[in-house]
């Protein structure tokens, strides 16, 4: 589903972010990325979302090399992606209903189906009662929950999201985590989440991706995370054979339904051009 | 698809979200539209006032005191056949000697004491539109010399100098109007890019949600081009009135000088050029500062 082949991103003012990395991520896994500050945690994420390109290497979705995509092509991409950055940021003069539905209107969708599947997102993140409230009348917990309504809104196959715990106390990270992982078994989506809450990475049995200094320290799976056995080693042969296991990693395969197959539109980022993009304008 | 409704609904909320960088920017439009359109007027009158004294170039032909009623009809029909010459008129003594004493309060009077007529009968050449610049009367005065005339009259020096000055005013205006509407392209793209710079977040969500280029920057241009409109609107109303109190006061003081219809109010096709430039103005300015604007990196 994912695979980082020997990735180096180094960025022009501040150097190595990551160096060599060589990582997959199954179709439907669910995974903490996770190190110290200044790890490349971040870096990894805009890989993905194609906000940065990798300096050498290649970062492959489904077989696609998004490192290569033309710039056009780039929404497309992520309208088939749900990214829940940092900060998290929502726009502070729209509801938290008109915030949700701007990854929908993006597409073009009918003003009926937006409010529909709006609805069905905030009533998932338990938010249908403040619909019409503005960002700065939530609390951090309830912000951050709208972020991922909006990003779950579109229905996407594979869910970033970089510290979305961030700054909320335990309670609601657990929350907020608990409902990332419940997305994962429901949609049967690829999630990754960049993380260095210790109490986090502790209370939940996925894989954890260990960066330091850019580069890849240690890789837990799931199963081996409960089995107390800590550390994988990551040499090239043994990365190969972890990519070919088809058997599931973490505990969100379990119960595999049909993941609905209704995207917002027939729209496939894979597709170069969209012809009437340009002739809208 | 629904692209176009959807930025329209957001220039509309965009501008009431940010009001002051919207008036700011109706603003700027409107002041200098106001400025090109009050210039425009003022232009406009004086080339009437020149076209309409271009109506009265004529060539006072004075004829020698001993030519016949059948010379007169001679000499006549022979100017009539020339190519540049619109019409001509016989003015007897007497009729000039009244035409003379009309012309000024109680002269009538004074004439009427004189024993004999000092005016001499004249042919009234009046000039066909296209030959009425001042180059071109000089040159038809000489080819009317004839012996039977004692003596040519025109105003020339004064239609000239009337035409070098309507041809400087011409020409500052255009220089005057390009450096106004480059001024309102910069202001309008700075107060854009300002509001821009207040919603670079929307720019930046956009993008990340999957949104294309167009579909964050259409509300700016759609933005833009209301902006541009309204200012447009507003220099119209403005000029309407401003040349309601102030140009029609200037003309109620010099209007029985200059002509009856001095200072009238731009004609239609200078009014919607003046609301396109508006709308021009605005969505150069929102072009400019959106293409100057990248979506920074998330
Ligand atoms: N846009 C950028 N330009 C230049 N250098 C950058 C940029 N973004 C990140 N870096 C650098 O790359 C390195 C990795 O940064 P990154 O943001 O990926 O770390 P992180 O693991 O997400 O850290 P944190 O836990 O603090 O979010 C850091 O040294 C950082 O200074
Ligand atoms: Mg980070």
């Amino acid at each position: 589903m994912i695979q980082f082949r020997d990735v180096t991103k180094v960025y022009r003012k501040t150097g190595t972010a990551l160096e060599a990395l060589d990582l997959s991520f199954d179709e439907g896994e669910f995974a903490f990325i996770t190190g110290p500050s200044g790890a490349g945690k971040t870096t990894l994420l805009k890989l993905l979302y194609a906000a940065e390109r990798p300096s050498s290497g290649e970062v492959l979705i489904e077989g696609r090399a998004i490192s290569r995509l033309h710039p056009r092509s780039v929404p497309w991409l992520r309208r088939n992606m749900g990214v829940v950055i940092q900060d998290f940021r929502l726009l502070p003069r729209r509801t938290v209903a008109e915030n949700v539905a701007l990854a929908l209107e993006v597409c073009g969708l009918k003003q009926a189906d937006i409010q529909q599947r709006v609805h069905a997102a905030l009533d998932r993140v338990g938010l249908r009662d403040m619909a019409n409230r503005l960002p700065t009348e939530l609390s951090g917990g309830e912000q951050q929950r709208t972020a991922i309504a909006r990003a779950i809104v579109n229905e996407p196959s594979i869910i970033l999201a970089d510290e979305p715990t961030g700054n909320l106390d335990q309670e609601l990270s657990f929350d907020i985590m608990g409902l990332l992982v419940d997305l994962c078994h429901e949609k049967r989506a690829t999630i990754l989440v960049a993380t260095h809450d210790r109490n986090q990475l502790d209370a939940w049995n996925v894989r954890e991706v260990q960066l330091a200094d850019g580069r890849l320290v240690g890789d837990v799976l799931a199963d081996e995370k409960a089995n107390g056995s800590n550390r994988r080693p990551t040499t090239e042969v043994e990365q190969a054979e972890a990519d070919e296991q088809p058997q599931a990693q973490g505990d969100c395969i379990a119960n595999q339904e049909e993941r609905p197959d209704s995207r917002p539109e027939d729209e496939d980022w894979q597709a170069q051009e969209d012809p009437g993009e340009e002739a809208s304008i | 698809m629904n692209r176009g409704p959807y930025a329209l609904r957001r220039a509309l909320k965009g501008m009431s979200e940010y009001q002051f960088l919207a008036v700011a920017t109706i603003s700027v439009i409107a002041t200098v539209l106001l400025l090109l359109g009050a210039f425009a007027i003022v232009l406009t009158n004086l080339s009437g006032v020149l076209d309409r004294w271009g109506k009265d170039v004529q060539i006072s032909c004075y004829l020698q005191e001993n030519i016949g009623d059948a010379g007169v009809f001679r000499l006549k029909a022979e100017l009539e056949t020339m190519s540049e010459v619109a019409a001509v008129t016989y003015v007897s003594k007497d009729e000039a000697l009244q035409q003379f004493g009309n012309s000024i309060e109680g002269l009538d009077r004074i004439l009427a004491d004189l024993d004999t007529n000092p005016l001499p009968a004249s042919l009234e050449v009046r000039l066909l539109p296209a030959f009425q610049r001042p180059e071109q009367v000089a040159q038809v005065a000489e080819s009317l010399e004839r012996p039977e005339f004692q003596a040519l009259d025109y105003s020339h020096e004064w239609v000239e100098r009337y035409h070098n000055f309507l041809s400087l005013l011409r020409l500052s205006a255009l220089v005057l109007g390009t450096l106004l509407l480059a001024a309102a392209v910069f202001l309008v793209g700075n107060t854009i890019r300002l509001a821009i710079y207040a919603r670079r977040d929307e720019l930046a969500i956009v993008a990340l949600v999957g949104g294309t280029k167009w579909f964050a920057r259409l509300p700016f241009l759609v933005e833009g081009a209301l902006q541009g409109l309204l200012g447009g609107l507003v220099s119209l109303i403005l000029l309407r009135l401003l040349h309601q109190y102030a140009f029609l006061e200037v003309q109620d003081s010099l209007g029985m000088a200059l002509g009856p219809d001095l200072m009238v109010f731009l004609p239609t096709p200078a009014l919607v050029a003046l609301l396109a430039a508006g709308l021009a103005v605005g969505l150069l300015g929102a072009w400019t500062s959106v293409a100057r604007s990248r979506e920074e990196a998330l």
